[in-house]
């Protein structure tokens, strides 16, 4: 895959699934998603699983909304399930740092 | 060699089984310890076969021989080194694709190696077969197939072994170095690097390395090469910008073409599946998410009826217990803050938690099933369009929930210009308490059209959102910050019923603690402050309301209802609490609006009767887009740290929810 190429997709401001960029791009779901692993690693691209998403326990500001507070007592389960949001995909962007 | 022991070194990235294999070889003759000066773990163990003696090293998995991390220096430093008489490298053969980067990586260290497709039978399942001769003929190695858990099927495994060590196979690199040839300057600058200038490593190996940017290679080649050489090296390797992509590109090309006769697998369709089409259409999926929501909020309504018909038997209560507590001459004030306070305000919040549970149940359904994902990936350009990273999507779905969670999720979001953007727009997002008291007044008001006035919120939440963007965003996110994303989407999922209700249920309890000390309180509060022993002109709060009055009107709301909005700043729950305490005290306020003392059975009835659609309509506008809530606000401080921006959107959708409720007010004059 012409990483350049991807990179240009991206930059250009709109969203796009794997498979759509797999559709484009003339190749396989597979062959994308390895493409934006390697760049991940190399740092061109930040990778964000958002089912993992968790307010890191220390919305001690946040115990109106979760009826436990402080830094130790994990995320808010009113605003979250325990595991997170365990489908709600993976997004990669340009690394700007 | 160690001791005449031979020393294998297990070479792969994380997950290609290299451990079960460790283990399979060394049972239990192991040892863990650190690698010298490095916090990675270091496994060695031993075995023997046919006689022979082996050490084996568990190198750390990594997924490259880049200088990237502690792993990857301990990894290469220790293959450099010379120690290992033969390196095996793993691979997954469920993943080829993707797990033979590292043999790529590999190709032009000269210390003997083989190769192992591990997980063979996991591949097999997929319906992949691999044809491990032809790839051992491309690569010149011994290569097996096998799977590290069957270790009664190790044969292929030590005959390779044998085979690597004692005919020193290395891996046959041509392919890929006619693919490296290609990029242009790179035969120049392989040039200016002497063979072995780094030990065991090829010229080929490290100027791909210094293509890459790989510090530590670099200047191990600076230090050594002298003069014009040093000179034309640092000219060559400047003509690389962005090298790792291209090298990038030739290790996957060379991975892609050792597969392509070597692999039969099921090839899965790439075509999007119908739905995702019409999820991600253009033109139409914007069209189909938005229905579908209408949909899923229709259906919230299904379970929160049962709920709601529960929150009616504490106003059913009312009555038996003010007749007591009358018969037991109790004093009037203990009786208006048993009846009028803490019952009217359970019937409420058992009320409104009915269409939090549905209406949670509903989106979790969403979340579980994978729409969500899709519901977030449509909107994604929308966002992009008003300079927001795609990460901002979880700040506002976790803010349909609670704007404090909402605005401490944002915090995943490293451009702070773009954070405090975010924030922003989630405040428009209705949290869980609106979303508990809307449809609950909506439903009073407007009966089974609670439905429409749940839409125009939501169209209004949109438009607020664009607005807020364009008078934000000018300001905080220029236009080359914005870039867009690659999503993957998950599969779509059956949802796990019980995992999703327990986490329904816990939001609808949290909720209800949260409501139960917003709302009695607050309630207790204005009922005091309205509280007057004679007539009404006598309690503060009508006092002050009524002075106000001719300015709140302009907005649509009389001054009950614009205390209540004030109210819904502290905690949006609050107001509810306040409309209760206001119309509910029997001989007091209430009289004296309605020029009767004329007790009546429960707030619905009061309301409707001193309260005008248009008025309503203005009222749950502005409560929905008013100030989310005190801690909100502190939220939005403790992740922005500016008091300047906190203020500022504080003002703002104060100011906001202002002008809506003026606009609702006005075109509900017209079309009532």
């Amino acid at each position: 895959m012409d990483m350049q190429a991807l990179l240009i997709k991206i930059k250009n401001g709109e969203g796009r699934s794997t498979a759509m960029l797999a559709e484009e791009m003339n190749t396989t779901v597979e062959d994308v998603t390895r493409t934006l692993e390697y760049l991940e690693r190399i740092g061109v691209l930040r990778k964000t699983e958002l089912g993992k998403f968790e307010c890191n326990g220390s919305c001690s500001s946040c115990s109106g909304c979760s009826g436990s507070s402080g830094k130790d007592k994990g995320p808010c389960k009113g605003c979250i399930p325990e595991q997170g949001f365990e489908h709600m995909g993976v997004i990669w962007e340009v690394n700007n740092e | 060699m160690t001791d005449g022991k031979k020393t294998i070194a297990l070479l792969g990235q994380p997950n290609s089984g290299k451990s079960t294999l460790f283990n399979g070889l060394t049972g239990m003759k192991q040892h863990v310890g650190n690698w010298p000066g490095k916090t990675v773990e270091q496994k060695q163990g031993s075995f023997s076969h046919d006689g022979e003696e082996y050490v084996v090293m568990d190198l750390p998995g990594t997924y490259s021989l880049s200088a990237n991390s502690d792993e990857e220096i301990v990894t290469r430093d220790y293959i450099s080194s010379g120690k290992a008489d033969v390196v095996c490298i793993l691979a997954d053969s469920s993943q080829l694709e993707r797990s033979l980067f590292m043999l790529s990586d590999y190709a032009g260290i000269k210390v003997p190696c083989f190769l192992i497709l591990n997980l063979a039978d996991v591949a097999a399942d997929q319906g992949k077969t691999i044809d491990a001769e032809k790839i051992r003929r491309k690569l010149g190695i011994p290569v097996v197939l096998m799977s590290a858990t069957d270790v009664k099927k190790y044969d292929n495994f030590f005959a390779a072994l044998n085979e690597a060590i004692s005919k020193k196979t290395t891996l046959d690199v041509s392919a890929l170095e006619e693919r490296y040839s290609k990029l242009d300057g790179f035969e120049e600058l392989k040039a200016e690097i002497p063979e072995d200038l780094i030990p065991g490593c090829s010229s080929t190996w490290m100027a791909v390395k210094t293509i890459e940017g790989d510090k530590v290679v670099r200047a191990k080649i600076e230090n050594k090469l002298t003069g014009d050489s040093l000179v034309r090296f640092n000219s060559h390797a400047a003509r690389f910008d962005k090298g790792a992509l291209l090298t990038g590109e030739c290790k996957f090309s060379w991975i892609d073409d050792l597969l392509s006769d070597s692999v039969n697998k099921v090839t899965a369709t790439v075509k999007t599946s119908k739905l995702d089409k019409a999820l991600t259409n253009k033109t139409w999926g914007k069209v189909v998410v938005v229905l579908i929501v209408i949909g899923g909020l229709l259906l919230s309504f299904i379970p929160a009826v049962p709920i709601m018909l529960l929150g009616s038997v504490f106003t059913a209560l009312a009555v038996p217990v003010r007749n007591a507590l009358n018969a037991a001459n109790a004093s009037p004030i203990i009786t208006g803050i048993v009846c009028d306070v803490i019952l009217q305000s359970l019937a409420n919040i058992v009320k409104m938690l009915g269409f939090a549970f549905g209406i949670n149940l509903v989106f979790g359904m969403f979340e579980e099933s994978g729409l969500m994902a899709r519901i977030s990936y449509v909107f994604d350009n929308t966002m992009s369009k008003m300079g927001l990273q795609g990460k901002s999507v979880m700040p506002f779905l976790v803010s349909f929930g609670c704007t404090i969670g909402g605005a401490s999720s944002s915090r995943v979001i490293d451009n702070w210009n773009q954070k405090v953007l975010t924030i922003a727009l989630a405040w428009a997002v209705p949290c869980g308490a609106a979303w508990a008291i809307i449809p609950m007044l909506a439903a009073n008001f407007f009966g089974p059209y609670a439905v429409l006035v749940i839409i125009a919120i939501l169209l209004v939440m949109l438009l607020h959102i664009w607005i807020t963007a364009k008078i934000f965003g000018r300001k905080l996110v220029k236009k080359e910050d914005r870039y867009g994303i690659i999503m993957e989407l998950p599969p779509y999922h059956k949802p796990k019923w019980g995992a999703m209700f327990r986490f329904v249920l816990g939001r609808t309890k949290d909720m209800f603690f949260r409501v139960v000390k917003v709302i009695i309180p607050v309630c207790l509060l204005f009922w005091i402050l309205s509280y007057s022993a004679g007539s009404i002109e006598g309690s503060a709060l009508y006092k002050i309301g009524t002075a106000i009055e001719p300015v709140t009107k302009v907005f649509g709301m009389n001054w009950q209802l614009f205390m209540a909005f004030i109210a819904s700043s502290i905690g949006k729950e609050g107001a509810v609490g306040v409309l209760t305490a206001l119309y509910s005290q029997s001989g007091t306020i209430y009289g004296a609006v309605n020029g009767t003392n004329e007790a009546v059975a429960n707030s619905t009835q009061l309301l409707l009767s001193n309260i005008s659609g248009p008025q309503a309509l203005a009222f749950m506008f502005a409560i929905t887009f008013n100030v989310p809530c005190v801690v909100a606000l502190a939220a939005t401080y403790q992740e922005t740290h500016s008091a300047k921006w906190t203020a500022i959107i504080t003002g703002y959708y104060t100011l906001g929810a202002l002008i809506i409720s003026f606009l609702v007010y006005h075109i509900g004059l017209l079309i009532m």
